[in-house]
């Protein structure tokens, strides 16, 4: 087993009288890439959100352990009046030695040089946007910078919440190769949510499935290739039609 | 260390925002404006019937305008923007801890016109005499009551014992946006509840009990308490009780935050 970056111990959470997400729990380790999959409603994002601290679990208990998290949770964050390369600037201002707040700390960011704001721009193709302000980028453009953002610092962990939403096909094939390098080349670990099984398929290492907020099944991309039939779709609709 | 990563990558933002650029432009040329229409009140160039429209200019309403929209950008504007995604690795507490600290340096700075002024005119011993009326604040008054004889560490000590009661009066603020976290709505409640809190006074004298709880609080510190003229004991006690309430504040903007949901 690899080491533990993030644990989630029988997580509830209620909104009112909705239960968005039921007893789950799960551990996401070292060196993999996740693939959170569900139907719109089904509790991924708000299982990343409770990682991330921006939600405090009904019961439960999420235990984080990284050197750095790195996020794009629904919308990306950016300051609307700044530059692409002023935006990484804030986040790079911040992101040192910047940990989820349910994380314990833990030793200093392992030697790894951050990018630059030219290296990040270029990786996800920003890098001809210059002064242009935030507020007049397209949806894409603004998703690139979301994830562009949340690789600042070279975190240990990265949480994207369909991150290929209003991306062209292009963008598509070039964010799941940045994914693929991220995690090969610096070891990133990631969790990747999609209401869509077939679009995660060729990035992540091992799948989550989750309906109506509770986990019905994670299984291993090679496990997957050997209980999938011809259609993926199908299979996904399988497993959260068990009981 | 990483309290002071976020101080200053706060501070980026603000200094990055086109809101704050326009709120702390529009402070300094009304701050201007204030100064030199005051002076030709004193020099007779202008009636004493303008002082009324010319105290609109003065600390005591444009700090309300302009602070409140600063606390709406710096706490509203971080949910509003889910910058505040960026902020909460930080930790919660250390967060509220660090809106106050950024906004204590925003206030700082939108007062920063008025003092040079004031000082300005104490410096070129302007005689603004027959320009009581247009004195809203310590700022002025301190002109117009600074003599011969004077202290300069009593002056330093008021002014800086003005600008802390002032942050303090503000710093209710920081419970609204922590609540309502939305930049205009926070504008709004901050310029109207400025606008109210002469009437607080007369209010709380009415009922014993919001009395002494009123004595407790910045405002309860105006001119009388922080001018020139008044007792050090009194400016020193206002600092403590203003830096209190603050604390207080944060302390309440953490509760509030602490374990809501950030969308």
């Amino acid at each position: 087993m690899g080491e533990k970056l993030v644990e989630l111990k029988n997580v509830t959470k209620k909104y009112k009288n909705t239960v968005a997400v039921n007893e789950v729990s799960l551990t996401l380790e070292k060196g993999k890439i996740y693939g959170l999959v569900g139907k719109n409603g089904a509790g991924k994002t708000t299982i990343m959100r409770m990682i991330m601290g921006l939600s405090i679990p009904t019961s439960g208990a999420v235990n984080v352990s990284v050197n750095g998290m790195g996020t794009l949770i629904e919308a990306p964050a950016l300051n609307e009046g700044m530059s692409a390369s002023e935006n990484i600037r804030f986040y790079s201002m911040l992101s040192k030695n910047s940990l989820s707040a349910n994380s314990q700390a833990k030793a200093s960011n392992a030697g790894k040089t951050p990018y630059t704001a030219d290296q990040l721009l270029k990786i996800v193709g920003l890098e001809n946007t210059g002064k242009k302000k935030v507020k007049d980028f397209s949806l894409g453009m603004r998703q690139r910078l979301g994830i562009a953002i949340a690789l600042v610092d070279k975190p240990d962990f990265v949480m994207l919440d369909e991150p290929i939403n209003g991306l062209d096909p292009i963008g598509v094939v070039e964010i799941r190769k940045l994914i693929k390098e991220s995690n090969e080349k610096e070891n990133i670990t990631f969790l990747i949510s999609s209401h869509n099984l077939p679009e995660l398929y060729n990035t992540a290492t091992e799948f989550i499935i989750i309906d109506n907020g509770k986990m019905k099944k994670q299984i291993s991309a090679e496990q997957l290739e050997n209980e999938k039939n011809e259609n993926l779709e199908e299979y996904f609709l399988s497993v959260i039609k068990e009981v | 260390m990483r309290q002071l990563e976020l101080f200053k990558a706060t501070l980026y933002r603000m200094y990055k925002s086109t809101g704050v650029r326009i709120a702390v432009l529009l402070t300094y040329i009304a701050a201007i404006c204030y100064y030199v229409l005051a002076t030709m009140v004193a020099n007779g160039k202008m009636g004493v019937d303008v002082a009324g429209s010319i105290t609109g200019l003065g600390d005591a309403m444009i700090i309300w305008l302009f602070g409140s929209l600063i606390v709406g950008i710096l706490v509203g504007g971080d949910f509003e923007s889910k910058t505040i995604h960026g902020t909460i690795g930080h930790g919660r507490k250390n967060v509220v801890i660090n809106y106050v600290m950024v906004y204590m340096v925003m206030m700082a700075v939108l007062l920063l016109p008025y003092l040079v002024g004031s000082v300005a005119l104490i410096i070129a011993e302007v005689d603004m005499t027959g320009a009581e009326s247009t004195a809203v604040s310590i700022f002025l008054d301190n002109v117009l009551k600074f003599g011969d004889g004077a202290s300069i560490g009593k002056l330093v000590i008021s002014y800086i014992s003005y600008v802390i009661v002032v942050m303090g009066q503000l710093g209710i603020l920081i419970i609204v946006a922590m609540k309502i976290r939305k930049a205009m709505a926070v504008t709004c409640v901050g310029f109207i509840f400025g606008m109210f809190t002469a009437l607080i006074a007369s209010l709380a004298s009415k009922v014993e009990m919001l009395d002494n709880i009123y004595k407790l609080t910045p405002y309860n510190y105006g001119i009388s308490r922080l001018g020139i003229e008044a007792n050090i004991s009194d400016m020193c006690v206002g600092i403590v009780v203003s830096l209190i309430f603050m604390a207080v504040c944060g302390g309440i903007g953490w509760i509030v935050f602490r374990k809501a949901d950030i969308k």
